[in-house]
């Protein structure tokens, strides 16, 4: 199979050149709606934060809190900045290939499929989230700049600390969900594909409990939080939940995320497979 | 260079466009594909470069089959659509963008059928009118220098100038390892360039001829009335009188109308065959 890194390559920059414009407006409102939040006095972040991420961002010498009486810093902006922007930017990647006009154009450049493809991948699972992540620190930078100099010695926040690791695996691992989406719907796919994700999320949880009744005799399946779990998005609370009423251990044995990798792996797949029948 | 062999497609699984499609297509020459609206012009260009997949039948331009996109394919085979699109650019980066992905592309010739076509090199793409647009696309895939060029319609939106500026650049670049294929209800802008003519309808090709051909067979005569000849094969009024067509009789015949004969393939295909 020809794969040519070079014509990989132009394709990204001609993705970029053609739609920086949209790309740009879409970063700068995600930005702007957090700014708003950065200086409102009376939007608190508590309850956006589990107590499990008090607990690893105090260790990091992070404070929410700063010296400043109107200046409050929501550690939790980063992630839901950066999933937000990259999740609407992911969700318009195929758009050119949806109109008639568009992807006869596009179909037609001399480019394999692989090609075509791959530099699509690359660009909005790992490119444009490197850009926002960067972009944070730069709205960072420029808003402990703005703050008075009291509160500058007391936030310490840097893109690299371990805290924020967990949200860059979770937002490239969004992206690989949306990523098939886009390629699926036409029309609002952001929409759809965060409604599939409700659905697969609670099938999972269905499956979640069921096998949990089947291999432990002792688990009730309408015991305490077992109903709501299946409609739970929090993943979290679901497990510590049964995981408490059944002595503590972890009735599954397989890791949390499984269920993300797996639905990841097939979406970017299916996004290839789905490319490459694509027609204009 | 473009073998097509019992082609079926449809839009729907209850209707075929085409059914038992073969045709095949030789370089060095220009090949006019006419049919009526909805005959399926469009769906077999899309179909040859590889936009479309065939339900039954192969499809092989070079060998290959237009359906893997392959990239030697794409290199050597552009299609001109009826409706271009182009991206919100800068003409300067249009060509920095796409020229890279045709090898044989060339900016000397592209900025000379600008000048041809009277646009300006550093017009933006987003600024200009449809048919301007058109233009300056029309100059990109004729610089391309691709083997084949598949243009739908290419001289619906061109003002008269510029239809007749398309007519000399084509038939200056014609060589004999290309070819063109033309799908156009425009018969008329474009009758002095075709060298073959191809009708296509019900989903068949119905007439496959080379104006040469034509020539050698049919006889064209503009009278004040219908023939009344035995042989007459279809008959139009026209300016000046009628036209009308008639197995080829060695007299010198008028030039072939092809709007007439489009016409006279469409009423009386079987006559017009038995004729070659």
């Amino acid at each position: 199979m020809t794969y040519s890194i070079k014509r990989v390559q132009f394709l990204m920059k001609n993705e970029i050149k053609q739609k920086w414009r949209v790309f740009s407006i879409i970063v700068a409102i995600s930005f702007a709606i957090a700014i708003f939040y950065y200086f409102n006095k009376d939007f608190s972040v508590i309850s956006l934060l589990s107590p499990s991420t008090f607990g690893s961002f105090s260790n990091n010498g992070f404070s929410i809190f700063t010296g400043s009486d109107g200046f409050k810093f929501h550690l939790n902006w980063l992630p839901q900045v950066l999933l937000y922007s990259s999740s609407i930017l992911t969700s318009l990647a195929f758009s050119e290939y949806h109109l008639k006009e568009s992807a006869t154009f596009n179909l037609a450049i001399p480019a394999t499929r692989a090609e075509k493809w791959s530099a699509k991948a690359f660009l909005f699972i790992v490119v444009f989230p490197v850009i926002l992540i960067l972009f944070y620190q730069v709205f960072i930078w420029l808003t402990t700049i703005w703050t008075t100099p009291d509160s500058i010695t007391q936030v310490k926040v840097n893109i690299f600390d371990p805290y924020f690791r967990s949200f860059y695996k979770d937002v490239i691992l969004m992206q690989c969900l949306m990523l098939g989406g886009a390629i699926l719907y036409k029309k609002y796919s952001i929409l759809k594909i965060v409604l599939l994700l409700i659905g697969l999320y609670m099938l999972y949880n269905f499956l979640t409990i069921v096998s949990l009744v089947i291999i432990n005799e002792d688990v009730d399946l309408f015991g305490q939080g077992s109903v709501l779990d299946l409609f739970s998005l929090d993943n979290t609370i679901n497990n510590s939940k049964l995981r408490r009423s059944n002595s503590g251990g972890s009735l599954m044995g397989i890791p949390d995320n499984i269920f993300m990798y797996i639905v990841a792996t097939i979406s970017i797949l299916f996004s290839y497979l789905r490319f490459k029948e694509i027609e204009a | 260079m473009i073998d097509i062999n019992g082609l079926a497609f449809g839009y729907s699984h209850r209707k075929d466009l085409f059914k038992d499609l073969n045709l095949k297509i030789t370089s060095g020459k220009i090949h006019g594909l006419l049919g009526l609206n909805g005959a399926g012009k469009s769906s077999l260009l899309h179909l040859i470069q590889g936009l479309r997949f065939a339900d039954e039948g192969s499809i092989k331009v070079f060998g290959l089959s237009p359906k893997q996109r392959d990239i030697k394919h794409l290199q050597q085979s552009f299609l001109l659509p009826e409706e271009v699109y182009t991206p919100d650019i800068s003409m300067k980066q249009y060509i920095d963008m796409y020229s890279p992905f045709y090898p044989l592309f060339s900016l000397e010739s592209f900025l000379q059928f600008l000048n041809e076509f009277e646009l300006d090199r550093s017009a933006h793409l987003g600024q200009m009118s449809m048919g301007q647009k058109k233009k300056a696309v029309i100059a990109f895939a004729l610089a391309t220098n691709t083997k084949i060029l598949l243009m739908d319609e290419p001289t619906n939106g061109l003002d008269i100038p510029s239809k007749k500026q398309f007519r000399k650049i084509l038939s200056h670049i014609i060589t004999d390892d290309r070819t063109f294929l033309i799908s156009t209800h425009q018969i008329r802008d474009l009758h002095s360039l075709i060298d073959n003519v191809i009708a296509i309808s019900n989903g068949h090709i119905i007439f496959n001829q080379s104006i040469n051909e034509i020539v050698d067979s049919l006889h064209f005569s503009l009278d004040g009335k219908p023939s009344s000849s035995d042989d007459l094969i279809y008959h139009e009024r026209v300016p000046g009188g009628y036209l009308n067509i008639s197995p080829s009789t060695g007299i010198p015949s008028f030039e072939p109308d092809l709007e007439v004969l489009f016409n006279a393939i469409m009423t009386n295909n079987s006559a017009i065959n038995q004729a070659f």
